[in-house]
């Protein structure tokens, strides 16, 4: 009973915002949160990529993906193959350079 | 996946209006990681139709794992928009609902990886103050939800993400107001400052920085 009158009050909640404009009604109850997720973000947040590492990494990117540098060629190739088009803009160069 | 699944293409978007401020870095120079929407305004990635229409867009630096989940999400859109069978309203209602089972269905890591960098949270509590943003968890009244320290609760970012292209569905890529669409937290993002202590200050983004500063006033 208690639970599901936790969950009538969730969506009621949830309606509210939405009716207040938010189209994601999401309330503090709803986000999900662990110990195991905040130390593995912590430990993501640590990484760091240098010397041959990022070298690997950068041109591993840059040439084994055929990059589009016009949205126009990108869009010929997309109506020929019917695929969707990952379309990336930077502040700076793919390779890293900014 | 972007090899089989996209066709891929980039572009250097140091010279347009939208684009925020950060300093110059070389190839060789110490890669960071960061939180999920970091750095909206320097880094886009969208998912476009052949027929250039919007499926889906995510403003800033994305965790790989997030990535490919979003990227995988955007192919399920994809899917939705190419479907003859049915009319725009019908698409459209259901693109609405699955970004809304899309935000209900990420996993905690998710969560704790869109949180949001303390200097973009200040930023736009300062904002906060003076114009109604959607970047604020609210309660049932709207008012914004507190922290225990008394400062108002972030929304997270993957959910701010998905709330504002749900407001969005299947836009030419012509009409998208890239602008409003990144606009959360400040103009100048640099996480690399203090760790290979090298960078070169991008002069022409700060005099258009500072341009932006005086017309916001």
């Amino acid at each position: 009973m208690q639970r599901r009158l936790s969950t009538f009050a969730v969506c009621l909640l949830a309606g509210t915002a939405a009716a207040q404009g938010a189209l994601i009604p999401h309330t503090l109850a709803d986000i999900p949160a662990n110990e195991t997720a905040t130390t593995t973000k912590q430990e993501f947040l640590a990484t760091r990529v240098a010397g041959v590492d990022l070298s690997r990494s950068v041109k591993r990117v840059v040439t084994e993906l055929e990059w589009h540098k016009r949205l126009s060629t990108a869009q010929i190739e997309a109506q020929k193959t019917g695929k969707p088009i990952l379309w990336l803009q930077l502040l700076g160069d793919l390779d890293g350079y900014a | 996946m972007l090899r089989t699944d996209f066709v891929v293409g980039w572009k250097n978007i140091r010279r347009e209006d939208y684009v925020g401020y950060s300093c110059g870095y070389d190839r060789r120079q110490t890669a960071v990681a960061t939180t999920n929407g970091a750095g909206p305004r320097n880094t886009q990635i969208f998912v476009l139709s052949p027929d250039l229409v919007v499926l889906h867009a995510l403003p800033g630096f994305w965790h790989p794992d997030d990535l490919a989940r979003e990227l995988r999400f955007a192919k399920r859109i994809a899917k939705l928009w190419e479907d003859q069978g049915k009319s725009v309203e019908t698409k459209t209602r259901m693109y609405r609902r699955m970004h809304r089972r899309e935000v209900y269905t990420q996993s905690p890591e998710t969560y704790a990886r869109s949180t949001w960098q303390n200097f973009d949270a200040h930023f736009e509590r300062h904002r906060g103050q003076s114009e109604r943003r959607d970047t604020f968890l609210r309660d049932a009244n709207g008012e914004p939800v507190t922290e225990a320290n008394g400062t108002w609760r972030m929304k997270p970012i993957n959910v701010l993400v998905h709330e504002r292209m749900s407001r969005r569905p299947f836009v030419a890529w012509d009409d998208f107001d890239l602008d409003a669409f990144v606009d959360y937290g400040t103009l100048h993002y640099d996480n690399n400052r203090g760790v290979d202590r090298r960078h070169r200050e991008f002069r022409g983004q700060e005099r258009l920085k500072k341009q932006r500063e005086r017309a916001t006033r």
